[in-house]
């Protein structure tokens, strides 16, 4: 066993080799605030506690009168793995974040809806090496009283045409593309339900570019694709578990983390 | 580390050509004769593989390294110490568009302009159009997280980045990629807005779109500016998407000499591709984000002062040396604000959602003032001031300030801003990049003061208007810059809780252990 520091986990990043170490979300523990959920209704956001689970997400945010495409993930995934598990969706959703890093330091991201501040914080929490884990997220929602969901049918690439298509508007809130079906949630006045839960449930996912039919069409394809037009960002939910999140973390502390390397362990 | 073969020169005019960027603070000392410091030696680059040699070497002897795109930062990212060795990248400028998968490989030295006029040829186009297009490159872009005028719509230069390819401090290739299973997103999230202290880009990989078919345009007057202000939210709120929306606060508007009410004007709809771009039509000379300076400078001119240059910047220095007064004076006069907004798209759709647009702002308490606003910024959008400002030359000094705040904190930032300024410069704003969840202040500030040092002099003042204006930014919780990056100018305005600052460390460390790439931006490697 050997403390993992920041820096091994930055070269680990500009190299970008695979993961030595492994991290297990179990061992994880985000102490709930107070309030685990509070809206900030002028800029459609909402502060989340980062150990909420999916299912628990998507039930304070419909009492707060909000969705969120986040229903279609795991029940039982938290908010803080959302960035190692599905970074594109972290990447697209979190507006902000505070976190602690694996050095136990308290790290927040700029409060602002862009920002040309240096290298992006949120960087930190996102993809399978994790330098922070997630204590505090500020998410994109949307009011549940302008959400208007409209489906498609089609081919596969007629869908990703149409898909692309709705990127390049950049209108539209949040896209799903699942078995020959394209379901759109964008701003209207109907209130329409957000998407159900996805069954079986995706483990993991990966990014696309939103501007490439011919990639959302493979992806189509193989997975379904879920895209965030006005961000233009877009990738595919899998049923694998993906690459395997570099970090382990003792029970007790979240913030610090133990890492055994492979090569340590054995 | 050999380098004889790559493109260099120490002869002082191409060292003075990369010594600085559009730092209005050093265009205030320049003015008042102080020197400029140049580097030791500057390389031209041709393809990667020069990049890594000139790092290899620069580790090897010590040198500090400074990226050079065209030099029109404002926030002093060029600044070399007479050892360091800048990497002017403009020869790596090769362009590659891949129109099945809508994306593209632009070198990191391309001008704006030459990148989006090649993109639109083949019916493409980036969708950034910053003012300084015909100054600035796509790795300063990428380096200072630059936005353009459509941002509303295609995002800022990161959110339309797929990857960059380039050289680290180590001397290392490195590439980071939106869709590299092995990283995620992380990797390219640290290395963009790194303003060459971790890397220098040598090409980037962005989503393109097709050419929009057609564009509609208008203006719309607020008589209450806070109603203008909440009219950015509506519209982006509900799902209006507008590719075009900028709202200037009443100084702003006046200066741009006020606006009428013309509802009964018809919709202009332009079709064909090229008047979709803009760029065709626009010209260097017209309205940008220096321009209520320059209209300033102009109407002096027509004062013929500038026949008789000192006793111009007595008066003008005179006149903006006295900012409470002059801003006493325009609080009096102060009217309407000025909205322009624009959509494009398919042409059938275009209708029905500019009708829909056009209700949502009157609704919102604007008034209809027909396509001409619309269409006379799109012809003068590009206007940049290539030479100093002519309100340096006349005596004054111009900077500004792009700062970013959720939808409720704008207008009380807008108004402390204002009010920490009052004695010290006047101040100016516009609001040209919104989003969903909140919006960018763009601040003008203009101020004078005598030359020289002393509580009275332009230099303090200037400092005291910065000093003022981030100390308000911070208090409200807005982030210090939206889009012209950090460099050297702000660094002391980054508060980083200690875990971002280990982060950066680490990442600082990790590309660049020796500490010589752009030594002081953002404050790293400083320490
Ligand atoms: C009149 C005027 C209007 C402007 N309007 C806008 C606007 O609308 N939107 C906007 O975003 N900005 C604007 N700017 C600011 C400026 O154009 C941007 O910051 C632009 O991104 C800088 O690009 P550049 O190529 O000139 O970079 P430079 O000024 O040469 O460099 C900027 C920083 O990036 C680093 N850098 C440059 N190239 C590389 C590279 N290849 N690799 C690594 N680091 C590199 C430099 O070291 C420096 O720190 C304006 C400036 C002026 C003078």
């Amino acid at each position: 066993m050997r403390r993992l520091t920041l820096d091994d986990i930055a070269l680990c990043l500009r190299a970008g080799e695979s993961a030595a170490v492994l991290f297990d979300p179990a061992q994880v523990t985000v102490v709930p605030g107070d309030a685990p959920c509070t809206t900030q209704s002028a800029d459609q956001l909402l502060d989340v506690d980062a150990g909420l689970t999916m299912a628990e997400l998507t039930e304070t945010a419909r009492a707060a009168g909000y969705r969120t495409p986040l229903s279609l993930l795991p029940d039982g995934l938290r908010v803080f793995e959302l960035g190692w598990r599905f970074p594109f969706v972290a990447e697209a959703l979190f507006h902000s974040v505070s976190a602690v890093t694996c050095d136990g330091e308290p790290l927040h991201s700029p409060r602002a809806p862009r920002s040309a501040v240096g290298p992006d914080l949120l960087g930190a929490v996102l993809g399978p090496h994790p330098l922070a884990v997630a204590t505090r997220v500020r998410l994109r929602a949307m009011p549940q009283s302008h959400c208007q969901r409209t489906t498609h049918r089609g081919s596969a690439a007629e869908l990703a045409a149409r898909l692309c298509g709705l990127v390049h508007k950049g209108a539209a809130r949040w896209a799903l593309l699942d078995e020959g079906v394209l379901h759109v949630v964008g701003v209207g006045t109907a209130q329409a339900p957000a998407l159900d839960a996805l069954r079986p449930p995706p483990m993991s996912g990966r990014a696309v570019s939103g501007s490439d039919a011919l990639a959302l069409e493979q992806a189509a394809r193989t997975g379904r694709v879920l895209a965030f037009p006005y961000l233009g960002r877009a990738g595919v939910l899998r049923t694998d578990p993906g690459p395997a999140v570099g970090l382990a973390l003792p029970a007790a502390a979240a913030a610090t983390l133990v890492a055994a390397t492979a090569q340590e362990g054995a | 580390m050999d380098t004889a073969n790559i493109p260099q020169s120490d002869g002082a005019l191409d060292r003075r050509m990369v010594a600085t960027d559009l730092w209005p603070r050093r265009l205030l000392e320049r003015r008042e004769g102080d020197t400029v410091v140049l580097p030791a030696k500057v390389f031209w680059p041709r393809h990667i593989e020069d990049v890594q040699r000139v790092i290899q070497a620069a580790r090897a002897h010590g040198w500090p390294v400074v990226p050079y795109g065209a030099g029109s930062g404002v926030c002093a990212g060029v600044s070399p110490t007479d050892r360091a060795v800048v990497l002017d990248v403009k020869r790596l400028d090769e362009l590659r568009i891949d129109p099945l998968r809508r994306e593209c490989w632009a070198g990191a030295g391309l001008m704006g302009e030459r990148l989006e006029r090649q993109l639109n040829a083949r019916g493409f186009t980036l969708g950034h159009f910053p003012s300084s297009i015909y100054c600035s490159t796509v790795g300063g872009w990428v380096a200072a997280r630059s936005a353009g005028q459509l941002s509303s719509r295609y995002g800022k230069i990161e959110d339309l980045l797929l990857g960059v390819r380039g050289v680290n401090g180590r001397g290392d290739i490195i590439e980071a990629h939106l869709d590299d299973d092995r990283t995620g997103p992380a990797a390219l999230r640290f290395l963009v807005g790194s303003e060459g202290a971790l890397c220098v880009f040598t090409a980037a990989r962005f989503r393109i779109h097709p050419v929009a078919e057609a564009r509609w345009m208008r203006g719309f007057r607020f008589d209450v500016f806070e109603d203008g202000v909440r009219a950015l939210r509506t519209v982006l709120q509900r799902g209006h998407a507008p590719s075009v929306l900028r709202l200037y606060d009443p100084l702003d508007t006046l200066v741009a000499g006020g606006l009428a009410a013309a509802d009964d004007a018809p919709d202009v709809i332009e079709d064909g591709p090229i008047s979709a771009a803009g760029l065709e039509r626009s010209g260097k000379e017209g309205d940008d984000e220096l321009s209520v300076t320059d209209r300033i400078a102009e109407h002096l001119d027509r004062l013929a002062l500038f026949d008789k240059p000192r006793a111009t910047r007595r008066i003008v220095g005179g006149f903006m040396g006295r900012p409470l007064i002059a801003n006493t004076l325009i609080d009096r006069v102060l009217g309407h604000a000025k909205l322009i907004v624009g959509i494009e798209g398919a042409r059938d759709d275009l209708e029905v959602r500019a009708d829909k647009l056009k209700a949502a702002l009157i609704a919102a308490g604007g008034q209809d003032a027909g396509p001409a606003p619309g269409a006379k910024w799109l012809l003068h959008r590009h206007r940049v001031s290539y030479k100093m400002a002519r309100a340096f030359a006349a005596g004054g000094w111009v900077d500004t300030m792009e700062v970013a705040t959720s939808h409720d904190g704008v207008v009380p930032l807008y108004r402390a801003v204002r009010e920490a300024l009052r004695d010290v410069a006047m101040v100016m704003c516009h609001f040209s990049h919104a989003y969903v969840d909140g919006c960018s202040l763009y601040f003008t500030f203009a101020g004078g003061g005598h030359a020289g040092n002393g509580p009275r002099s332009a230099k303090a003042r200037y400092d005291a208007a910065w000093r003022r204006a981030l100390l308000t930014v911070k208090a409200h919780g807005a982030t210090v810059s939206h889009h012209h990056g950090v460099g050297r100018s702000k660094r002391n305005a980054l508060e980083h809780a200690p875990g971002a600052r280990a982060v950066l460390d680490a990442l600082k460390r990790a590309h660049d252990p020796d500490g010589i790439l752009n030594p002081g931006v953002l404050g790293l490697g400083t320490r």
